[in-house]
């Protein structure tokens, strides 16, 4: 019985011990499963929050990604709107003219609103191919040599007249000394002070708007500002000036115009030349735009003016504008271009000044007319169909053709401009033609009314009326051998004969007859002889004219 | 003591240039030739026809050539191929009543000096002449009244 009951308690207590063993491991699952179970929770928790995350961060992208698209849309309607506003009058405008017999202030008047808003067009597609050059990374910039006061001389000839125009004061205020030239893109730069002066005159509505340089010897920086008494604006309203496609306020952009590109790209610009542009706006007092350049720092120190004397040329120059001088000058042209309204403008500027010109299409036309025929200049427009400029000059320097060649472009870059004169090109004009230089270019190359021509020979001119005369002498003993060859169909004695007078009548002055003997010598080759029969009639009347003219 | 000899020849510093016109038309080579005498200090020669011009050349060995393309028998142009076979740098200048661009083309991818279209314009002589002076140094050809 006790063995029984030991046996039973010892059953029991290895029971005991494994309830134990089991609770304990139970405990220890427990224990273990609630820290999976926590960790999972955490894991899931940080999950939640990264979501959270990359939704705000897609949403801010899809918010900006809209608002940028929404920006272009204005952009895009905003630049409508800029295009088609000054078209509208420059169209309007000319249609009025068409129409309308009222009296002469009229139509001065709309000439005048026709000019205007043709050249704003013209800065606002600038503005544009600037901006697409930009955003397509095509914008290459020059590295020239400015002289100073040219560069004042000119940024006072551009904005002194929109000043004037608004009963404004414009100041330019050099504090010396400056560097006498600046290294740099001229025609950027001077964008960028066009703008701010343009910004600061548009609005100001009365008072002075200066410009202020000054140079930082020690750094070599050199500081434009731009001051002017106009609208003060707030920090915010300075922030989103530079932003492009936004005005200060879209109020003003209704008011006051423009195309809210121009403080984009003049920081785009600005740092391209490796400077920067900063605004500084005070209540009541107006803003400050001021354009910070540095000039490089390694190499000499540039040279400094030092006296109000140095800046002559700036001061000397003429801000009036004034209408184009037309020279007086004698020659002939050929005005190589394929636009025909170009043609007609050009030919009118040409004709004008009293050169004689001729018009080549392509610069196929140009070649074969400009080996043909005597000029004194060709015009060569670089973008034609069929032949280029380019290709045509070099294809007339090779041929011994010796007078100037003037180039018409667009594309006036650095690297432009070399590639036509390795090609053989005097000079460059650029698109679209600016009428004073297209005359002062012109009158470089030209002979001036009552200037001796270039050939005085006399006796050459002997010579050739020596030899003028003999020819006609022997023309009517031709015109009889070529009318008896005629006569007797004997084909090669004609052509020979023709062959002969097309080769001699044109040198002494009877191009017709050359022309003629030429048009009879292509029927002949294509034995086409009847046509030859009807042509030679001709040919023995022009002759027979030509005899009876006393030269 | 120097002596000097009064009817010694003063030493010519400048040298003729030797000029061969080839053209089958009596009055072009004429015109051309009078004028050539008239702007430079050349001795002028004159070729009829395509055939003998190229033997012409080798006796004549010219330092400047003008040929006229349209000649009956043998054109210009397979003249101008024979000269270049034989002398690669000379300077030769091509006539013709025509220009079209091919065969402008042509004839400067066969290396000439320049390309004259009749009527002959006294201002084009000159230039293709300068041109030669200029790339020859000949300083002296043209002249000055």
């Amino acid at each position: 019985m006790k063995a029984l009951v030991d046996a039973l308690d010892r059953r029991l207590d290895i029971e005991r011990a494994r309830r134990g063993e089991a609770e304990r491991l139970l405990r220890l699952k427990t224990e273990e499963l609630l820290r999976k179970n926590e960790q999972l929770e955490a894991l899931a928790a940080r999950q939640e929050d990264l979501i959270k995350q990359r939704t705000s961060e897609l949403q801010a992208a899809r918010d900006e990604a809209i608002a940028a698209s929404t920006a272009k849309s204005a952009f895009l309607a905003n630049m409508s709107h800029e295009i088609r506003t000054p078209l509208t009058s420059i169209i309007g405008f000319a249609e009025l003219l068409l129409e309308h017999e009222s009296g002469t202030v009229d139509r001065l008047d709309s000439v005048r609103t026709i000019i205007r808003n043709g050249r704003h067009l013209l800065e606002v597609i600038s503005d544009i191919l600037d901006l697409a050059k930009i955003e397509t990374q095509h914008l290459d910039l020059e590295q020239i040599d400015v002289p100073m006061p040219v560069l004042l001389r000119d940024i006072s000839a551009l904005v002194s007249g929109r000043a004037a125009e608004r009963s404004l004061a414009f100041v330019v205020q050099p504090h010396l000394p400056l560097p006498s030239t600046l290294c740099t893109d001229p025609v950027r730069l001077k964008q960028i002070l066009l703008n701010f002066c343009s910004n600061a005159i548009k609005f100001t509505r009365h008072g002075s708007v200066t410009l202020e340089l000054r140079y930082a010897p020690q750094e070599r920086v050199m500081m434009f500002t731009v001051s002017d008494a106009g609208l003060d604006m707030t920090a915010e309203q300075m922030a989103r000036l530079f932003q492009p496609f936004v005005q200060a306020d879209l109020s003003t952009t209704r008011k006051f115009g423009g195309t809210g590109l121009g403080l984009y790209l003049s920081r785009q610009f600005a740092d391209r030349l490796g400077g920067r542009i900063s605004v500084d706006s005070e209540a009541g007092k107006g803003s400050r735009f001021s354009l910070e350049l540095p000039l490089p720092l390694d190499g000499a120190a540039p040279e400094l003016l030092t006296m109000e004397g140095d800046l002559i040329d700036y001061a000397r120059a003429d801000f009036a504008i004034t209408s184009t001088a037309v020279p007086e000058l004698h020659g002939r042209v050929l005005l190589a271009e394929d636009g025909p309204d170009n043609q007609r403008l050009l030919s009118a500027y040409l004709k004008q000044a009293g050169l004689s010109v001729t018009v080549a299409s392509d610069g196929r036309e140009a070649v074969e007319l400009a080996m043909k025929r005597d000029f004194d200049l060709v015009l060569m427009d670089i973008q034609m169909p069929v032949m280029d400029g380019v290709a045509a000059t070099t294809m007339l320097r090779a041929a011994g053709f010796a007078q100037p060649i003037v180039a018409l472009t667009a594309n006036v870059m650095k690297a432009d401009v070399q590639r036509y004169r390795d090609a053989g090109c005097n000079g460059v004009l650029a698109k679209p033609i600016d009428r004073d230089q297209f005359y002062q270019m012109i009158a470089t190359h030209v002979a001036g009314a009552g200037c001796v021509p270039a050939l005085d020979d006399s006796g050459y001119q002997q010579e050739m009326a020596a030899l003028t005369a003999q020819f006609r002498a022997g023309l009517p003993a031709q015109i009889d051998a070529i009318r008896a060859a005629l006569r007797h169909s004997d084909w090669p004695a004609l052509k020979s004969l023709i062959h002969t007078l097309k080769g001699t009548a044109g040198s002494y002055g009877y191009g017709r007859l050359t022309d003629l003997a030429a048009e009879v010598d292509a029927e002949l080759a294509a034995a086409r002889h009847g046509r030859v029969a009807i042509l030679c009639e001709g040919l023995l009347l022009e002759g027979h004219t030509a005899l009876k003219k006393v030269s | 003591m120097s002596t000097l000899d009064d009817t010694a020849p003063v030493a010519a510093e400048t040298t003729v240039r030797k000029v061969l016109v080839v053209d089958d038309t009596f009055a072009s080579r004429q015109l051309l030739t009078r004028m050539l005498h008239q702007f430079a200090r050349v001795d002028v020669r004159e070729a009829r026809d395509g055939l003998t011009a190229f033997d012409q050349f080798c006796a004549i060995q010219p330092d400047i050539t003008f040929l006229d393309i349209d000649m009956p028998h043998k054109s210009g142009i397979d003249v101008l191929k024979e000269i270049r076979a034989a002398a690669p740098q000379s300077y030769v200048v091509m006539v013709s009543a025509a220009a079209s661009l091919e065969t402008v083309q042509s004839t400067l991818e066969l290396n000439v000096g320049g390309f004259v279209v009749k009527p002959y314009s006294a201002r084009r002589i000159l230039d293709v002449l300068t041109k030669y002076a200029r790339e020859t140094g000949a300083s002296d050809l043209l002249r000055e009244d």
